[in-house]
């Protein structure tokens, strides 16, 4: 309706402001990060330094460089594994009929909407190492002290899960939609044809969430990837660099040791990295879908 | 008709508050900037009634953004580096403010401590580089000791001034009556996380030692044999005080060292006069009940603690005069105030203080008139030490070593990731010089 | 009863604890007297004290932070609406292909994570005066939240029947009239849920205030609460109320607008 001939220019006038945010916002920093990343640059506004692919061949030389680029992936691959399994349950779980069913589903969307802020302090306080509830109760189960953040692998699980908790009900959510999609008729055939319920979830739900489980996996994985905020606010990275990834190593970079050059490399990488994710994506599964 | 209105309106509302002047009163004639790191809110509220009397009396108001301090040396070099730096700063740890001098960040302060005469300020406080003086200090915050006089009584302990006699010590305030492997009570709590908390609480058993970072030729001495030898020994007698330590230890921050103590989760706490202020509000029933001491030495010829000091700078900018002469106004009519805030913390720097008749008549100056006698002592008996103060002249080398980390890192690879002694130490060295040279 | 009921019933109660109890926990902690705060475990809230709510509305800054949270949240939802909703019906209705790289354009903006647009954003807006403002914080957010608005309006759009508009406009309507009178109201709901998205983004967005914003006067809350970790007296009873206040405006937003919130969440998953 749009394309007629006397109404060219409105699409172009409807598209101009976010194309111009789109531009300046996003493509313009993007591409200003990649410029500073050939630079030496300690300071904000002072004067850049030419260094060409040297603040690039300097990070591949560093442990600290691939410590990150493997905790990223950890973290990314562990919180999506256990997001979709605990999504799963939980959607099977509200799509069943019982009383409280529209409580409980509001109940299980409340993580997703919390503020990082709110959820780091939440779960900081709990696992307090003295006061926390949580340890109190690991002391009394246990009898020993569960140290959450004294080791790598500690942090790292902590980190998971609280991220975890934070983003399955937005898998949850999509899974049921998905479910609800699935006419009870196929339910109803496989029942005749002598499946159980394993086999009835196995042959009849997998396959009908199929596309959405692919979405779903692809969007939360890129997505994990780049989580910044709460891997921050709970660790700050550590303990030495245990539950640094990517954005937190350019971070690190960029306002701890005044490496702007530095932190720019680690963002461009990070940055080539998704694209190419996402390019794979959208090649594998185009926008317009009929 | 009317929706698009409203739309249009709501935007155009909403729009527009962003750029309005948040205040209707009178406008000041410049509007700068301070940066706080003191957290106590008397301290803050003082600040704030210092700014509108001093805006009152000039027309320049200050707004004062208060950080908390471990992040204040960002906040501060940030500020700088984006060409948009604060007029006034207060700021803790003297190495990061050397580095911010070195790079052109700072207007030296020399003429404003000349007035006052150098000879009024204390030990080991003014550091200047270059010529010239940076900061002026305002506090010493030692970090010594603070430990349960009532328990070292029940075990018929004396101060320990040993390594030796300092574990047995932590260990014999341990209480876990029901053998449970979770005691009740904690021998000493010491952070180890990349902090500024461990710079500044962990390492003083260091300079009691002898402990050198640098030569006379900035060479780092971390392994050379003697330094390696106190560093191993360190760790040792760490790697066991850790054990009677409460969980968490890498997480703490600055507060969790007065709550742990406040609480009787632990027997031993490092700290400086805040904590007596804590206990004052939150466990009065401890405030005849503790004692404090210095670090020792793995020998027990000698006692150390560690300087904290916190400081005022004028960041170089368009408004850096203004900034100065704030300070000065400040420092000259305010200062006595200032301290009041928070008087068993804010250790004075300055000799000509400690006699000053208001400061004296405090009520908690008297009620803890013992304390202040430790705390003037350790400016005369004890080694005063710090990270980023090593090495033979104030230089920004020791404070890369210490915004680096370097020291609690070699903490948590010895009692996190159990790396043997010699390695961690190996380890600090390696980083040390990489970030010196 | 059988089994499976009662394992439902077990599984449910089980969810319900595991989603709720740290909130809940939340609450607690808010109004627990500071005594008993660091003492042994006690799940029932009280002794109750309001002492944490009154510190933070009174002695801290918390209320300007709040003021400035409110105003930059409702700023971004208003443009994104108003601009999101411009260009999804334009790449929705239009046949170039001109649109569509827009579209492309913006979708890699989103995958894209804040840290790595907010530092060279950041070192822009330095040079053009813009940083340590809410202008600028404004922007960054709209960033997120323009290629999800224009996402989810795309599919509203391209699901709404074409033949209602084109009556209209058969019927002598204007353009301006037609999507006024017609399409806006009929997308309502599409508009409701990309606005609560983009509030919610705006509201608890961290990343972007961390670097945009340094001065206490601009901070908004998830900023004001985070530097409240730092401080030399640990105040988790602070703490704590101040996430509650952050948090309950969300959750009234999930009680009373959960049907569009829900919508958005799954129709931005099916996507694609």
């Amino acid at each position: 309706m749009l394309g007629g001939r006397s109404r060219r220019w409105l699409p172009v006038l409807f598209l101009a402001p976010g194309a111009l945010l789109t531009l300046v916002c996003v493509l313009l920093p993007v591409l200003y990060a990649v410029q500073l990343s050939f630079y030496r640059l300690e300071s904000f506004i002072g004067r850049p330094a030419w260094v060409g692919v040297g603040n690039y061949a300097q990070l591949f030389q560093e442990a600290r460089f691939w410590n990150a680029l493997a905790n990223g992936f950890v973290y990314s691959l562990a919180t999506i594994v256990l997001q979709v399994a605990l999504g799963i349950v939980i959607a099977l779980l509200l799509n069943e009929v019982f009383p409280g069913r529209a409580l409980l589903q509001g109940l299980t969307v409340i993580p997703y909407v919390l503020p990082t802020v709110v959820v780091a302090l939440t779960w900081r306080w709990l696992l307090d190492g003295s006061h926390g509830l949580i340890s109190q109760w690991a002391r009394a189960l246990i009898g020993a002290n569960v140290g959450w953040f004294d080791s790598g692998g500690m942090a790292m699980a902590v980190v998971v899960l609280v991220s975890v908790w934070m983003w399955t009900p937005f898998v949850s959510t999509a899974f049921l939609a998905a479910l609800k999609t699935i006419p009870g008729e196929l339910y109803e055939a496989a029942r005749v044809d002598g499946a159980n319920a394993w086999q009835r979830f196995a042959y009849v739900v997998i396959p009908s969430v199929r596309p959405v489980l692919i979405v779903i996996v692809l969007l939360r994985g890129i997505w994990m990837f780049n989580k910044f905020d709460i891997v921050w606010l709970l660790t700050h990275g550590g303990p030495l660099e245990a539950t640094e990834h990517l954005p937190i190593l350019s971070y690190v970079l960029t306002f701890s040791l005044f490496d702007i050059g530095g932190g720019a490399a680690v963002a461009t990488i990070s940055f080539l990295f998704l694209a190419g994710i996402v390019s794979l994506y959208l090649w594998l599964f185009p926008m317009e879908e009929a | 008709m009317n929706r698009r209105k409203f739309l249009h309106g709501g935007a155009a509302a909403s729009l527009a508050t962003v750029f309005i002047p948040k205040s209707v009163k009178a406008q000041p004639k410049l509007t700068l900037r301070m940066m706080n790191m003191e957290t106590d809110p008397n301290t803050i509220e003082m600040l704030k009634k210092a700014s509108t009397d001093y805006e009152a009396k000039t027309g320049i108001r200050f707004e004062i953004d208060t950080t908390q301090p471990a992040g204040a040396f960002t906040k501060l070099a940030t500020s700088i580096k984006a060409g948009r730096p604060y007029d006034v700063a207060n700021i803790l740890f003297i190495g990061d403010v050397l580095i911010l001098a070195r790079d052109g960040g700072l207007m030296p302060l020399t003429p404003l401590i000349d007035k006052i005469g150098r000879d009024d300020f204390g030990p080991r406080i003014l550091f200047p580089m270059d010529g010239q003086i940076w900061w002026y200090p305002y506090d010493y915050n030692f970090a010594n000791l603070f430990y349960r006089k009532d328990l070292f009584a029940q075990q018929g302990l004396k101060e320990p001034r040993s390594y030796d006699e300092f574990l047995k010590a932590t260990q014999a305030c341990v209480d876990d009556p029901k053998k449970t492997g979770t005691p009740d009570r904690y021998g000493i709590c010491l952070p180890i996380g990349s902090g500024p908390a461990a710079n500044w609480l962990t390492f003083a058993f260091l300079w009691a030692d002898g402990f050198k970072l640098f030569d006379d030729q900035w060479r780092v001495l971390i392994d050379s044999p003697p330094m390696k030898a106190k560093l191993v020994r360190y760790l040792t007698f760490f790697g066991e005080l850790y054990k009677t330590m409460p969980p968490g230890m890498a997480q703490i921050g600055f507060a969790e060292n007065l709550t742990l103590f406040a609480s009787d989760k632990v027997a031993m706490a490092a700290y400086s006069g805040r904590m007596i202020h804590h206990l004052e509000r939150f466990a009065p029933q401890l405030t005849d009940k503790f004692g404090m001491m210095a670090y020792p030495s793995s020998d027990g010829s000698r006692t150390g603690v560690n300087h904290g000091y916190d400081g005022w700078v004028v960041p170089k900018g368009p408004y850096s005069q203004e900034g100065y002469k704030f300070l000065e106004w400040f420092l000259t009519e305010r200062l006595i105030d200032f301290y009041e805030t928070l008087i068993l913390h804010y250790q004075p720097t300055r000799w000509s203080i400690y006699d000053n008749p208001r400061w004296k008549a405090h009520p908690l100056v008297k009620k803890y008139a013992w304390s202040v006698d430790i705390m003037k002592g350790f400016l005369r008996n004890t080694v005063i030490g710090s990270i980023d103060t090593e090495g033979p002249a104030p230089d920004t080398r020791p404070g890369k070593v210490f915004e680096g980390f370097v020291f609690p890192e070699m903490v948590q690879n010895f009692v996190l990731k159990k790396l043997p002694a010699d390695r961690c130490v190996e380890l600090a060295a390696e980083k040390a010089r990489k970030l010196t040279t | 009863m059988s089994t499976r009921r009662v394992l439902l019933y077990v599984a449910a109660g089980a969810v319900a604890v595991y989603s709720g109890f740290p909130v809940y926990w939340m609450f607690v902690t808010s109004v627990r007297d500071p005594k008993h705060l660091f003492g042994p475990p006690a799940l029932r809230p009280g002794p109750f004290t309001l002492e944490y709510f009154s510190a933070l509305l009174g002695v801290t800054d918390f209320p300007r932070y709040f003021a400035n949270s409110v105003i930059v949240a409702a700023a971004t939802t208003l443009v994104t609406l108003v601009v999101s909703a411009l260009m999804a019906y334009a790449v929705a209705r239009s046949r170039s292909r001109g649109s569509r790289l827009v579209v492309l354009a913006m979708l890699y903006g989103y995958m894209l994570p804040p840290l790595l647009l907010a530092i060279p954003l950041f070192v822009m807006f330095t040079r053009v005066g813009l940083a340590d403002t809410l202008v600028g914080l404004i922007i960054s957010h709209l960033t997120i939240t323009l290629p999800l608005g224009v996402w989810l309006l795309w599919g509203f759009f391209k699901n709404f029947p074409v033949e209602l508009e084109e009556a209209a406009l058969v019927d002598g309507c204007s353009l301006v009239g037609t999507l006024w009178r017609i399409t806006l109201p009929l997308s309502l709901p599409g508009l409701a849920t990309t606005g609560i998205f983009a509030f919610l983004l705006s509201w608890t967005d961290y990343t972007y205030a961390l670097m945009m914003v340094s001065s206490d006067a601009r901070k908004t809350v998830p900023l004001g609460l985070a530097a409240m970790m730092g401080s030399y007296d640990l105040r988790w009873g602070e703490m704590m109320a101040g996430s509650v206040i952050i948090t309950v405006p969300l959750l009234l937003i999930l009680a009373f607008l959960s049907r569009w919130f829900v919508g958005g969440m799954t129709a931005g998953a099916l996507k694609g």
